[in-house]
């Protein structure tokens, strides 16, 4: 089979490409596949990114109109919008996870398999639930607030309320703020 | 001496692991949404907390700056995947802290701020997974990293999230590679949280019968649990090949060994080695090699070799770019003439015994 660009070298490279849920197949020869910076594909991170691309796009945008204003969604500390979230299958910080966490998380259980670490911790991390004895109680049931609060911040985003959710939201920081400064 | 020479990996079916940890810092962008600046500055930064931290492993390491190379170095460091391919697109600012043997390599702000990376010959995730931990655990003391209990390491792409691990393992699989219901086999892994593929990012010809398993998920299985299953669905591979390995031996001897001779014959004396040629006359040698089919004088790391005649290896070596594929071949039979040593004229058995 012969290059699809050149038509004159054999095609020796396959490149398969999910896009917007869509399988495409191109054979191209070794040469043209570098030239085009194809090369990059073969990365598995760029080749999977496509992929959950392919899985987000899809998902949580029953309609059109959910999915812009979904996309209006920005991380406050790197400037991220879930738009560009979806788009570029990346995260811009680790704020991002707070941003985009409750958005994504039925996504990354889809794609993992679960959607709760187990294995290691860093050296020095501090879990917020291991304070001074009797401060316990207390972060325990702002843990639980938040706990509460991301449901319900959950729930509007599937009926579309993004302006309660945005709410919602700058009330989890608030409480996560407390928590972490507490400590 | 370089990792893949230890302990005379050429005699496994399993040729190499390889353990990979994603890290990013809680307090700094991930790279990609950093200015040019403050990335550049980080890099620096965490190169000297690098240099100065003792890993207690005896390496030395040199730093390299990856917008200090050149494009095709930078392509030479991905052929031995001591860079992942997007370093090659994306070098603005970020880092190699690479140990002499190349087998620990740590990348800083590439797709991570932190990649470390550890490699050795045949199959031992443990004495890996020991050395990384402890590599991470020294990093952790730079910077707090970014990470929480539900979700874990906050990688910049959900692939990793969790662990932040890949786990990889080469295998030579020529005769699995020959079953008719090997694409089947490589898609069964899915069912394992696993893949197969082939090496060197290669189709399936071109690959030598050398083939990557890795870990897929990442989130809600732990390092251990990763090496577990690695280690399980490796172990049966292993002995599917083996066992049609024994019986292809024990029947063929002589086709075997016919095929090996020929193989060399060809490595050696050729004027021009195409790659897909190469890498399947290279498999040969190797599996009568595994097999004690064929013995060199010296010693002889076929997977060396594997790795060597890939295109931009082969420029770094004789500081040329080879415009025509013509070129690059020649170049490619020239390598493999020079680096291939004599064989012992009567096989490996007469030496065995
Ligand atoms: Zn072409
Ligand atoms: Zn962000």
């Amino acid at each position: 089979m012969l290059c699809e660009k050149c038509n004159t070298r054999e095609a020796t490279v396959l490149i398969r490409e999910i896009i917007n849920g869509n399988a495409t197949e191109r054979h191209l020869c070794g040469q043209c596949a570098q030239e085009n910076g194809i090369g990059a594909l073969f990365d598995a991170d760029s080749a999977f990114g496509r992929l959950l691309s392919g899985i987000l796009g899809k998902s949580l945008t029953g309609t059109a109109r959910q999915e812009d204003e979904a996309d209006d969604i920005t991380c406050p500390c790197c400037g991220m919008t879930y738009g560009e979230f979806v788009k570029e299958s990346r995260f811009g910080c680790s704020e991002c996870y707070d941003t985009f966490g409750l958005l994504i998380q039925d996504n990354i259980k889809k794609l993992q398999g679960s959607d709760r670490h187990v294995g290691k911790h860093p050296k020095n991390f501090t879990p917020i639930r291991a304070a001074v004895p009797h401060e316990a109680e207390r972060q325990m049931s702002a843990r639980e607030e938040l706990e509460i609060l991301s449901e319900r911040q959950r729930e509007a985003i599937l009926e579309e309320d993004y302006e309660e959710a945005a709410a919602l939201r700058d009330r989890i920081r608030a409480i996560r703020e407390k928590l972490e400064g507490g400590l | 001496m370089m990792w893949y020479e230890e302990n005379n990996g050429d005699s496994q079916i399993a040729v190499a692991s390889r353990i990979r940890l994603d890290r990013n810092f809680r307090d700094y962008r991930f790279p990609e949404r950093m200015e040019k600046e403050e990335r550049s500055s980080l890099t620096d930064d965490l190169m000297r907390r690098l240099s100065g931290t003792d890993f207690g492993d005896g390496r030395s390491f040199r730093s390299i700056r990856l917008d200090n190379i050149s494009r095709p170095e930078r392509e030479a460091l991905a052929e031995r995947m001591l860079i992942g391919k997007s370093c090659l697109e994306h070098s603005e600012g970020g880092g190699l802290y690479l140990s002499r043997d190349e087998a620990v390599s740590i990348t800083v702000n590439s797709v991570s701020h932190i990649r470390l990376q550890i490699s050795r010959s045949g199959m031992d995730f443990r004495s890996l997974w020991g050395a990384i931990d402890r590599l991470d655990d020294k990093v952790a003391g730079f910077y707090p990293y970014a990470f929480d209990e539900k979700f874990g390491y906050r990688t910049t792409y959900p692939t990793n999230v969790g662990t932040g691990m890949k786990a990889f393992l080469v295998l030579h699989l020529p005769l699995l590679d020959s079953v008719e219901k090997f694409p089947e086999i490589m898609d069964e892994m899915g069912r394992y949280g696993l893949r197969l593929t082939p090496a060197f990012g290669k189709n399936r010809e071109q690959c030598g019968n050398l083939y990557v398993l890795m870990n897929r998920k990442t989130l809600g299985v732990s390092e251990h649990d990763i090496m577990d299953i690695m280690e399980n669905v490796a172990g049966q591979l292993i002995s599917q090949e083996k066992s049609m390995r024994e019986n292809s031996v024990k029947h063929h001897r002589l086709h075997t060994e016919d095929l090996c001779y020929k193989a060399y014959g060809t490595l050696r004396y050729a004027r021009l080695m195409p790659w897909k040629t190469a890498m399947t006359l290279l498999s040969k040698l190797r599996l009568g090699q595994e097999e004690g089919v064929i013995s060199f004088e010296r010693y002889c790391c076929i997977y060396e070799l594997m790795t060597g005649i890939q295109r931009y290896s082969l420029e770094e070596r004789y500081h040329k770019s080879y415009e025509s594929e013509e070129e690059l071949d020649h170049a490619r039979a020239e390598y493999l003439k020079e680096k291939l040593p004599r064989l012992k004229e009567d096989g490996g058995d007469s030496e065995e015994t």
